[in-house]
C-alpha cells in the first residue's frame, strides 16, 4: 500500500511540475474555508476539493483505478477534477474585494494590489505555455511540417488510384497520415514510441542509429507491397539504393524520397 | 469558396449551436437565461446528439457509415435547431418573453472594470492568435486527428488503423468516443480538410466555448459584486497561458491539444459540470423551475463519454463528490438521488463498453 501512495506521490509531483502554483492553490483554498460563508459553495470548492486531493493519495483509488481503466499513466486526469484555477481566481478576487472594503482610504488601492501580486504570482509561479518545446511556428494551416507536405505531394496516389504503402523515417510517421490518408504506412505511431515497446522488423532497420541496410529493408518492404521509401536525411545506407533498382524521385530537405519499380512488378504480377 | 467554406463553418459552428441550445431556455430559472447559455448549452446538446446517431451507426451499418451518419446528423441537427426556435417563438407567442441578456453589459460600468474587461479579451485575443500561428507538436494527433482524416476521407468509421492505413474489427476503445467523428461531420459539411479545422479552425470555437463556462461560474460566484467578474476572468485567461508547469495538466491540454477530445472533456466538459452543479446547488430559494438545469447536466454527462471514454467515468467521480458534500452541508439524502439519475447516461455508457468488450 506503501508503494502505492509513493507511485501517487510521484504522479503529483510531475503533474505539478516543481512550481509554485500548486502552492497558490493550497493558499487560495486555506483562505476560503474561513472566508467563505456560504456553506455551498464551500462544499463545492473547498471540501470537494480536499476530498477528491485526499482520495487520490489514497491507494485503494489508484487500485480501482487501475482495475478499472486498465492502465495507471492516465491516473493524473483524476487532478483535472479539482478546480484549481477557478478555486484560485475565487479565492485571489474574494480577498483582494475584501482587502478593498477594508480601509475607507487607500482601500480600493490596496484591493487592485492584491490583484496585481495574485496576476504576478500566477506568472511566476507557473510556465508560459507558448516557450514550451513543442510549440514552433506554423508553416502552413494544416500545422504539420511543410517538408512531410511536400514529400506526401510526391508520393501521393491520383484521385481514383489505389492506396500506395510507404516507408518514413520514424521523426515524420506522426504527420504523414494527418496530411493523406491515401498513403498507408508500413508502421506507424505506435512502433516509433518508446514507451509502448513495439517491435517492428522495418521499424528496427530504419531505426538503426547509424546506417540503413538497404538489402534487408528492401526484402521486408517487397514482401509488404511498399512501393516508397522515404529514407533519413541523417543516417547512412549501406549500398546505394539505385543498385537494387530503385527510382529516386526528389529529395525534399535531406530526405531522399525512392520509388521501388520491383515492388510494383511484383504487386502487378500478385494482384493484376 | 473561401467565402462559402466560411459561411459554412458559421453555420454548423455557431448557428446550428446557438439554435439547438435554445431548446432548455424556456425551463431554466429566468435570471440565469443569457447569450452564453445558449452556447454552451447548444454545444452540449449538439454532441450528444452526435453520440446518438453516431454510434448506433458505427454497430449497426457495416459499408460507408459516415456516409450514413452524416445524413441523418444533419437532419436531426437541423430539426432540434428549428426544435429551439420553434419553442422560443411559441414561447414568446404565449407571452413569456425569453430575453437573453446581452453580456457583459458594458453601460454604466466603471473605467476600472472596462479597463480590466479589455485586458481580458486581449488575453483571450493572444490565446487565439498562438493558436492560429504556432503548431503544436502532439504524439496523440497521430491519433486523433488522423481518425477524423480517415473518417472523412474513406466514409467508414473505426475500421481502419489511423497510424498506418491497415484494416481491423472495430476499434470499441475509442469507437464510443466519436469527437474525430463530429470533426470529420464539420469537416464534410464545410469541405475543409480536417487537420486544418482540427488545428487552425476548432481552436477559434473552443477556447471562446471554455471561457464562456468560466464566465458563467465567475458571474455566479460573483454574482452581488458583478463588477470583480472581469479581475476573476483575467485571472483565469491568465492560469490557461501560465499553467503549462507540466504537459499533464489541464492547461496545458487547453492550449495545446484544444481540439482533441481529452482537451475538450478536461476543459469544457468538467467545468461546465462545475458550473451546472454550482447553479443547480448554490442558489438561495427554491427556484420555480431547476428542469432545464439537471436536463443540462445529463448531456455534460453525455458530452464527458463524446469526448472521451474516461470522462464518463470522471464525471460521474465529480458528480457524486459535489452531491456528497451538498447531501452533508444540506441534509438531504435526495441530492444523491437525484445526482445518481442525472448519472443515467454514463452508466449506460460503461455498460455498453464492457458489453461490447466482452
Amino acid at each position: 500500500m506503501y508503494g502505492i501512495f509513493m507511485e501517487s506521490v510521484v504522479i503529483f509531483k510531475n503533474y505539478v511540475g516543481g512550481r509554485y502554483l500548486i502552492v497558490l492553490f493550497l493558499l487560495a483554498l486555506f483562505y476560503l474555508l474561513f472566508a467563505e460563508k456560504n456553506k455551498r459553495r464551500r462544499a463545492m470548492l473547498v471540501y470537494m476539493p480536499i476530498s477528491l486531493l485526499l482520495a487520490f493519495f489514497f491507494p485503494i483509488t489508484r487500485k480501482a483505478f487501475v482495475r478499472l481503466m486498465g492502465e495507471g499513466d492516465t491516473y493524473y486526469r483524476i487532478l483535472w477534477l479539482i478546480p484549481m484555477g477557478i478555486v484560485i481566481a475565487y479565492g485571489g478576487v474574494k480577498l483582494a474585494g475584501s482587502v478593498s472594503g477594508r480601509w475607507e482610504k487607500g482601500g480600493q488601492w490596496a484591493g487592485r494590489l492584491t490583484l496585481v501580486l495574485l496576476a504576478a504570482a500566477v506568472m511566476c509561479g507557473g510556465t508560459y505555455v507558448y516557450a514550451s518545446q513543442y510549440m514552433s511556428k506554423a508553416e502552413n494551416p494544416y500545422h504539420i511540417p511543410q517538408k512531410v507536405i511536400d514529400i506526401c505531394d510526391v508520393i501521393a496516389p491520383e484521385e481514383g488510384e489505389e492506396r500506395i504503402w510507404a516507408v518514413f523515417p520514424t521523426d515524420l510517421v506522426y504527420f504523414v497520415r494527418q496530411y493523406d490518408t491515401d498513403i498507408q504506412l508500413l508502421y506507424g505511431r505506435e512502433m516509433v514510441e518508446p514507451k509502448w515497446q513495439y517491435a517492428e522488423p522495418v521499424h528496427t532497420v530504419m531505426n538503426h542509429p547509424t546506417t540503413i541496410d538497404i538489402g534487408e529493408l528492401l526484402t521486408l518492404t517487397r514482401e509488404r507491397n511498399c512501393t516508397y521509401i522515404v529514407l533519413p536525411y541523417n543516417k547512412e545506407v549501406s549500398e546505394n539504393p539505385e543498385n537494387f533498382g530503385l527510382e529516386l524521385l526528389d529529395t525534399i530537405e535531406g530526405y531522399p524520397i525512392y520509388y521501388d519499380p520491383v515492388a510494383a512488378q511484383i504487386i502487378e504480377e500478385k494482384f493484376g | 469558396m473561401i467565402i462559402v467554406k466560411g459561411i459554412g463553418l458559421i453555420f454548423w459552428l455557431l448557428i446550428v449551436p446557438s439554435c439547438i441550445g435554445l431548446i432548455p431556455v424556456r425551463w431554466i430559472p429566468e435570471e440565469k437565461r443569457n447569450a452564453g447559455v445558449v452556447f454552451t448549452g447548444g454545444y452540449l446538446m449538439m454532441l450528444s446528439l452526435c453520440w446518438l446517431v453516431t454510434v448506433p451507426c458505427i454497430l449497426l451499418v457495416k459499408y460507408y457509415s459516415f456516409r450514413t451518419m452524416a445524413v441523418w446528423f444533419t437532419a436531426l441537427s437541423l430539426l432540434a435547431a428549428a426544435l429551439g426556435v420553434g419553442i422560443t417563438v411559441w414561447t414568446c407567442r404565449q407571452g413569456k418573453w425569453v430575453s437573453l441578456r446581452p453580456e457583459p453589459d458594458f453601460s454604466g460600468m466603471a473605467l476600472e472594470v472596462k479597463i480590466e474587461w479589455i485586458l481580458f479579451f486581449l488575453l483571450i485575443f493572444w490565446q487565439l492568435y498562438k493558436a492560429f500561428t504556432l503548431a503544436s507538436f502532439d504524439g496523440d494527433d497521430a491519433e486523433f486527428v488522423a481518425q477524423s482524416l480517415v473518417t472523412q476521407q474513406s466514409e467508414t468509421m473505426y475500421l481502419i488503423k489511423p497510424y498506418t492505413g491497415g484494416t481491423t474489427s472495430l476499434d470499441i476503445r475509442h469507437s464510443l468516443a466519436v469527437m474525430p467523428v463530429w470533426v470529420a461531420f464539420i469537416g464534410r459539411r464545410t469541405g475543409i480538410h480536417t487537420t486544418i479545422l482540427a488545428h487552425s479552425i476548432l481552436p477559434f470555437v473552443l477556447i471562446p466555448l471554455t471561457y464562456t463556462v468560466y464566465y458563467e461560474i465567475g458571474g455566479h460566484l460573483f454574482k452581488k459584486k458583478r463588477e470583480y467578474l472581469p479581475a476573476f476572468m483575467a485571472v483565469m485567461a491568465l492560469l490557461q497561458i501560465f499553467g503549462n508547469v507540466s504537459i499533464f495538466t489541464n492547461e496545458t491540454f487547453f492550449l495545446t491539444r484544444t481540439w482533441q477530445g481529452k482537451a475538450v472533456a478536461a476543459n469544457f466538459v468538467i467545468p461546465a459540470t462545475i458550473w451546472l452543479l454550482l447553479w443547480i446547488f448554490d442558489r438561495e430559494e427554491e427556484a420555480e423551475t431547476q428542469a432545464g438545469l439537471w436536463a443540462l447536466l445529463c448531456l455534460a454527462n453525455m458530452t464527458a463519454g463524446v469526448c472521451t471514454s474516461m470522462g464518463t467515468f470522471l464525471n460521474v467521480i465529480l458528480v457524486a463528490a459535489v452531491a456528497f458534500w451538498m447531501m452533508v452541508a444540506e441534509r438531504k439524502f435526495s441530492i444523491l438521488v437525484k445526482a445518481g439519475f442525472a448519472c443515467a447516461p454514463n452508466v449506460i455508457y460503461m455498460f455498453l463498453y464492457l458489453f461490447l468488450h466482452v
